[in-house]
């Protein structure tokens, strides 16, 4: 398994725009994704559950992978999070 | 299987990305330009799922890909397959592209259009029927109310093309009506036709009468959409309220009345000459040459070019000898031809395809068997040509007469204006159906075995469930690709559609449980029981209003029925901000559903298939 924390340091926090970027990119492996914030874990390959969290600016959350891609699929999101100024 | 997934398997199979010089896309294709075609594995690309099929021509690799053909695109270019010579591309483009989009241009003017001319078609229909039948004699008020109801259809066509050329132009739909009433109103007509003519910026104006003219008003709005765009450029922001209208119209209102609806009508009148000189001196070929390339003609897409001269010929003569008549026998021999490669294939899997497929083909709609069966066998696409000439030979020869623009079995009533043309129609179908069955039977084909076929999903009707949404907010319903907003507008956050709010408060499209709720209370999420996730955003960018102007009436997890407030928000003061409230809704998990189909109306918005 893979993990990895991200201060996210967006103003409009993960809404609508980013998280269909996050879940685009969790969709193109085959490994299990998920988004943990405040104690809950959501699949990171459902625009709605991503959505449900209601991730703000400011937030801490905790990306992990499980399968065979985990590897790529933590680099994929970290290059995400970076290219849409999501996180640092 | 996902669009990157069918991008993937394609990018593999076209011979590597250097073998591609350009990709192009339009509705439902990719539109390859392959350096050597040699090196692309058809057969593997063709047996990819999310791929309809594979056609070469005319120096174009195309791949079948459907609706979904943009989003594979895009991930094509993720992967590197794009377009390298962008000389080269555009050149191309320069010729390609642009017939490409003119003809673009010229469905999506007319296809809207499509059910006034079919209702007025109709009425003419009935009413011919009623009279043979003596059901109402020709001086009853009930026949002469009837006929300017029919007329009605046909009299403003450039009214109704004003609205659609317009909207697929990008312009203000109600200013291309503006236009068309410019050159309908009765005065007008009267001036234009008046002894000695009339002078506009003292030039005499040539006299027409443009009701029912078709050209002149597409050529007029095509106009005005480059005004539109100048005056845009131009006019200050403060004014252009007031301004751009009145410009727009002050500009385009003589350059037609002066020049392009006199070379609109000309144009026009030489098309209604070219029909009546090819049904008069071919006759019955005519016909017959239409039957047997009708396929072609869709193929390539050519055959929208052929609307206008459709739309001509019914709002002049009120019927269609020639298109019409050999699309109908055209279709059938779609259909024929896939029924007898149903009973001749060994593979299962075709056989489900081309029986279904030709069922499809009898009301109209071709493409599955023309590509899913007879185009991809080949051979079978020779029986179904054979079939349309037989089938239209026969229609030109008893001159059947089209008084609706459907090519179909469902559109045989249409040809009951007289029994004989009513059966004479039947018989163009049976002969189109019968001839290309016998032809694709005789002629046979390569069988496909199912291993070489990926299992197609079937989707048993009675196992099909459907779940409606009701509009969540009062206004204007408009498709979520007109939002301006990318990420909407784009699908990317599923399929769905949007509103243009006249009142400040959402209630529940349909019964289920809150799945999200953002703290800034401008969207919120519902699950339905059946799993359907629903996201309603209010609003585009309203996320940096941090919830101001909204407050929210239910909490995460509630259960809600359908009708529920469940946000409220000052539409007035949203707008004051600065912000465009118009609200999106979208089924974020579009992809695990069949179908969702919007139908733009408040109490059913939309449809989603499970």
């Amino acid at each position: 398994m893979e993990k990895k924390d991200f201060h996210i340091v967006a103003d409009t926090g993960i809404h609508a725009r980013p998280a269909t970027l996050l879940v685009q990119t969790a969709g193109k492996f085959s490994s299990d994704v998920n988004l943990e914030y405040k104690g809950k874990s959501v699949n990171l390959k459902s625009i709605m559950g991503v959505m449900s969290l209601g991730v703000g600016q400011g937030a801490d959350v905790t990306i992990s992978a499980e399968g065979a891609d985990e590897k790529e699929a933590i680099a994929a999101i970290v290059e995400t999070m970076t290219k849409e100024g999501l996180s640092e | 299987m996902s669009n990157a997934d069918v991008a993937k398997k394609i990018a593999e199979n076209i011979g590597g990305s250097e073998n591609v010089q350009s990709l192009i896309h339009c509705a439902t294709r990719l539109r390859f330009n392959l350096k050597d075609e040699s090196l692309a594995d058809d057969a593997a690309i063709e047996n990819s799922p999310g791929v309809v099929g594979v056609v070469k021509g005319s120096g174009q690799y195309q791949v079948i890909i459907g609706p979904d053909v943009a989003n594979v695109y895009q991930e094509l270019q993720k992967l590197g397959i794009a377009s390298k010579d962008e000389q080269t591309n555009s050149q191309k483009k320069g010729f390609k592209g642009t017939v490409d989009t003119v003809l673009d241009y010229i469905s999506g003017s007319f296809t809207p259009v499509l059910p006034v001319i079919t209702a007025g078609g109709m009425i003419q229909v009935v009413l011919s029927l009623l009279l043979t039948f003596k059901l109402v004699s020709e001086t009853s008020d009930t026949y002469l109310i009837f006929t300017q109801v029919s007329q009605a259809a046909f009299y403003f066509i450039p009214m109704y093309l004003g609205y659609s050329v317009a909207k697929k132009f990008k312009i203000d739909p109600f200013l291309g009506m503006m236009l068309a009433g410019v050159l309908l109103i009765p005065e007008m007509t009267t001036l234009l036709n008046q002894k000695g003519g009339v002078s506009l910026l003292g030039i005499k104006l040539q006299a027409i009468t443009y009701s029912s003219s078709v050209l002149p008003i597409f050529l007029g709005v095509w106009a005005m959409s480059y005004v539109d765009k100048g005056a845009d450029k131009v006019i200050p922001n403060s004014l252009k309220f007031v301004l751009k209208p009145l410009v727009s119209i002050l500009i385009v209102v003589p350059l037609t009345l002066i020049v392009l609806g006199p070379l609109g009508y000309t144009i026009g009148n030489y098309l209604a000459v070219f029909l009546e000189f090819l049904s008069a001196h071919l006759g019955w070929a005519a016909v017959l040459l239409m039957g047997a390339f009708s396929p072609v003609l869709v193929m390539t897409g050519m055959h929208y070019a052929l609307f206008p001269l459709i739309t001509t010929s019914f709002a002049t003569n009120g019927y269609d000898m020639l298109v019409v008549p050999g699309m109908l026998a055209a279709n059938m021999a779609q259909s024929g031809a896939a029924t007898a490669v149903a009973l001749k294939t060994k593979s299962s899997v075709m056989k489900q395809l081309a029986s279904s497929s030709a069922i499809t083909a009898l009301m109209g709609v071709t493409e599955p068997a023309m590509y899913g069966v007879n185009l991809r066998l080949k051979k079978p696409f020779l029986a179904v040509m054979i079939g349309g000439a037989a089938g239209g030979l026969y229609a030109g020869i008893a001159g059947i007469k089209a008084y609706a623009l459907i090519s179909s079995v469902v559109a045989l009533p249409s040809y009951l204006t007289s029994t004989a043309n009513f059966v004479n129609a039947i018989l163009t179908c049976v002969i189109g159906y019968v001839v290309a069955f016998v032809a694709a039977y005789l002629i046979g084909f390569e069988d496909v075995t199912d291993a070489e076929e990926q299992p197609t999903t079937t989707v048993n009707k009675s196992l099909v469930k459907e779940i409606s949404l009701a509009s969540p907010v009062a206004g204007q319903i408009i498709p979520l690709t007109d939002v301006n907003d990318s990420a909407f507008a784009s699908l990317a956050l599923g399929k769905g559609f949007a509103v243009i709010p006249s009142k400040g408060q959402i209630v529940a499209p349909v019964a289920g449980h809150v799945s999200a709720l953002f703290p800034t209370k401008h969207a919120i999420g519902i699950t339905t029981a059946e799993g359907v996730e629903i996201l309603i955003h209010v609003g585009i960018n309203t996320v940096q209003l941090e919830g101001k102007y909204f407050s929210s009436h239910v909490k995460m997890e509630e259960e809600i029925t359908k009708g529920q407030v469940l946000l409220d928000f000052d539409l007035e003061a949203i707008k004051q901000a600065g912000y465009d409230p118009t609200t999106m809704i979208v089924i974020t998990n579009t992809a695990q559903y069949l179908d969702i189909l919007p139908h733009e109306k408040p109490e059913k918005a939309l449809t989603v298939v499970l």
